[in-house]
């Protein structure tokens, strides 16, 4: 039996909106993925620390406060040094157009703002994954 | 509080705040219910702590958020009201009538701007700020049509101050302070409402409070389910957003954006050093051992503190302190 | 960061899914002390092990956890909650956490949790701990798991929670009562009394909000695995717990075997017969059980050389 999607849903930096990223999490395990969650304030060091130890298949990473290029850069590069392979990033949160094209440079496949639905997110993860 | 029932007796000692508690996803009821037992337990504590309740709770004021559901809001406002007069009446004995009024500050809900079609969020935040006004706010801010995508640039935002100037000078409706008082519709939402706040009241207090409600995760887990069922009914369509869920438009608009100059961070470093280097650092040291002694005990803090900023301690340096005894709040998710 | 933890999420990954552990590996292992952290949901196990990580770090032991939550069984998805309690340790290199989800598995773990515990054991961590899922009181397998099984209850807890409680008594060695800030049952200065000798289940007053009774949490774990080897009950332990491994794969197996067989042409034919009367189901049985250990001994032995060829195939994790 193939095991579920695993995911890992994080936010990292100094960013307390938590809803949107607990709403995705919520949604994606009703669409039958295993989330792994590790709230708010995470360092880029502990997202990919989690992402290994856990194993996931998707990592997707949350921010509203303006700190994404600095974090989710951080996040790609270690990535990178840590050898991870076949690891799908996305992101979501409030991110200007002209960073979304900088972040899909730096690797993060999908940026999904605001009014997004779960069902696009499920829907790209799975059709990215399998 | 306890220090400016004393000291500045008319400053509006705290605003116990809502309005976070909605943008994170409760629902009108919860909002009400979870910000008057946010007020209880700092009623209590002042009580416990030997304050005469009718010295300091005329100065506490309210900080709720207005939604979108017109009708509703207003009726949370009056629900809220007339539940705090009860409990300031009732639980704690208040005899100053100004001890059971519930004074208020509305902020607009953020969290139902749309990052699509941007312009729509001039009404959104009309609306809302009308049943603010009808819901008998005291003061009232109003969100920028920009907010969903950025922090709102000046001219966005003198159009939020506008339109609340419009509501207050033109449209007379400040002139009665609860206007629909006595509509059956009305009347029968604020009874409902209050009847559910009344219900999670009951049920944080069998839990033994707000503080054991809090850590034991459950106000956590009411806020997120509760946001949860919102994007789920915005997904089925059984709430609908315009511009969003329905009358999209494949017209992106373009809109002008704030963007916050990069060189903000380095000139705010450069001054922080050059304070540090300037102020006296003996004194500092010295105000900052004073304040970590006093904060193992059960002093009052607020002259202390008053006495660190007075000799340049930062307020990062003071809460690091504060931290450093009091601990930290770890948000309880049980999801 | 370490680097070593590739490979051995890999290695988890495959066991999760169902597959062997090499033979070296579990040659490796028995070295590990094997904690079972049981409890009703929401009393604090997952933040307890946050605080044992802590201690146990300063007395410079490895520590590997393995945190289970449950599979929804309408969407077969799960929320892994309990890494966010322990996230500060993730970047410590002597630390390695995994959240599983049972993926319909009942018992309180995992179909494969011996096997990841064996994995974390040859991987050379010092402690591996397991948090179970903590619904319901038919979770006691991870006594078969576990060394030591701490069980965790929080003070006025309701009926339902009681009812749970007493069969997850039988299998605790230690006993903790946690969140004692909340419910003001503070903690006695002294621990309970125990002693390697003769063991009496201590109960501990906890806080993993602010730390108390932690110290005496672990010493008491230590105290027990003292006794465990003065008395000659941990040889006796980890002899039920192999038996117990050994039948759970076995009757994985067998089922498997089961399943395949009744597919089978010949069973299709003896089926077909006990319904026409022909056969009774007694007899159906009979004969279908010397057809399964028939093809069971054929199966196995094709298994056993294709699993061997594996594990040289695989590179050694760690140490
Ligand atoms: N006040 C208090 N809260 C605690 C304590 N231990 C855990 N909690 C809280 O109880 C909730 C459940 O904790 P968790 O560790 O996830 O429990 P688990 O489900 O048993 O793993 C969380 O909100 C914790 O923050 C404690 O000792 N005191
Ligand atoms: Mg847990």
């Amino acid at each position: 039996m193939k095991r579920p999607l695993k995911v890992l849903i994080a936010k990292a930096g100094l960013d307390g909106h938590e809803r949107g990223a607990l709403v995705v999490a919520m949604g994606l395990r009703d669409a039958g993925m295993e989330v792994v969650y590790t709230g708010i304030r995470n360092t880029p060091e502990q997202i990919i620390a989690a992402a290994i130890q856990e194993d996931v298949d998707v990592i997707g990473l949350s921010s509203l406060s303006g700190g994404h290029m600095a974090q989710f850069r951080r996040v790609m590069e270690l990535l990178k040094k840590e050898r991870v392979k076949g690891v799908l990033v996305f992101a979501g949160g409030i991110i200007p157009d002209d960073d979304v094209k900088k972040l899909k440079k730096l690797g993060i496949k999908e940026v999904f703002g605001p009014g997004s639905t779960i069902a696009a997110i499920a829907e790209f993860i799975t059709k990215s994954q399998r | 509080m306890e220090f400016c029932a004393k000291e500045v007796p008319g400053w509006n000692t705290i605003s116990v705040g809502g309005y976070h508690m909605r943008e994170a996803g409760c629902t009108a009821a919860q909002e009400i219910a979870f910000t008057l037992a946010d007020g209880i337990t700092y009623v209590q504590t002042c009580v416990e702590r030997g304050l005469d309740v009718d010295n300091f709770a005329p100065r506490i004021a309210f900080f709720f958020n207005c939604h979108s559901n017109f009708f509703e809001e207003i009726a949370k406002f009056r629900a809220a009201r007339r539940l705090w007069a009860h409990i300031m009446r009732d639980r704690f004995g208040a005899k100053n009538e100004r001890s059971m009024m519930l004074r208020f500050h509305t902020q607009t809900a953020g969290s139902t701007l749309t990052a699509q079609q941007p312009d729509n969020n001039v009404i959104r935040t009309t609306l809302e700020a009308l049943a603010a006004v009808l819901g008998g706010t005291q003061s009232l801010h109003t969100n920028a049509k920009d907010e969903a995508i950025a922090l709102p640039t000046e001219e966005s935002a003198l159009l939020a101050l506008r339109t609340q100037q419009i509501i207050a000078y033109e449209s007379g409706v400040t002139a009665e302070p609860d206007p629909l008082g006595g509509s059956p519709y009305i009347e029968s939402l604020t009874d409902q409402l209050a009847q559910q706040a009344r219900e999670y009241l009951n049920k944080i207090d069998n839990m033994g409070g707000m503080l054991k409600a809090i850590e034991s995760g459950y106000v956590y887990k009411e806020i997120y389910h509760a946001a949860y069922e919102h994007q789920k009914a915005v997904e089925r369509k059984a709430k609908i957003i315009v511009g969003v869920n329905e009358c999209v438009s494949d017209k992106a608009l373009k809109i002008q954006m704030q963007k916050i100059d990069p060189q903000l961070e380095p000139r705010r470093r450069r001054d922080l050093a050059t304070l540090r280097k300037k102020r006296n650092a003996t004194k500092v040291g010295k105000c900052l051992a004073t304040l970590e002694k006093a904060a193992k005990g059960t002093e009052n803090l607020m002259p202390i503190i008053v006495d660190c900023v007075r000799n340049y301690v930062t307020v990062g340096e003071i809460c690091k302190v504060l931290r450093g005894t009091f601990g930290e709040y770890r948000a309880n998710h049980s999801i | 960061m370490k680097m070593r933890d590739n490979e051995l999420t890999k290695l988890v990954t495959r066991l999760e899914s169902g597959g062997p552990l090499p033979t070296e590996l579990y040659r490796r292992t028995g070295n590990a002390r094997i904690l079972g952290i049981t409890g009703p949901p929401g009393v604090g196990k997952s933040s307890l092990i946050d605080r044992l990580i802590d201690n146990l770090r300063r007395q410079d032991k490895t520590v590997g956890v393995i945190a289970i939550d449950p599979t929804s069984p309408i969407s077969g998805g799960a929320l892994l909650g309990d890494r966010l309690r322990m996230q500060r340790h993730s970047e410590d290199e002597g630390v390695f956490i995994r959240s599983l989800a049972t993926r319909h598995h009942h018992g309180g773990v995992t179909d494969s949790t011996s096997q990841i515990v064996h994995a974390l054991d040859a991987a050379g961590f010092d402690i591996v701990i397991v948090e179970t899922v903590g619904t319901g009181q038919d979770e006691v397998e991870v006594a078969e798991v576990a060394d030591t099984v701490v069980v965790v209850l929080m003070p006025e807890l309701g009926d339902e929670i009681q009812r749970a409680k007493s069969g997850l008594m039988e299998i605790a060695d230690v006993l903790v009562i946690n969140k004692a800030d909340l419910f003001n049952a503070h903690a006695p200065a002294t621990g309970p009394h125990y002693s390697a000798l003769k063991w009496e289940r201590p109960t501990i007053h906890t806080s993993a909000k602010s730390g108390e009774g932690i110290t005496t949490l672990c010493g008491a774990m230590d105290v027990h695995h003292a006794y465990l080897v003065h008395s000659g009950k941990l040889a006796e332990r980890r002899a039920r717990a192999v038996r117990a491994e050994v039948t759970r794969l076995l009757q994985s197996r067998m089922a498997a075997s089961i399943l395949c067989a009744l597919e089978g042409p010949q069973a299709q034919t003896i089926l077909t017969d006990v319904a026409k009367r022909k056969l009774d189901p007694y007899d159906a049985v009979e004969k279908l059980t010397k057809e399964i250990l028939g093809s069971q001994k054929r199966s196995s032995k094709h298994a056993a050389t294709s699993t061997r060829r594996q594990t040289k195939k695989r590179r050694k994790t760690r140490r």
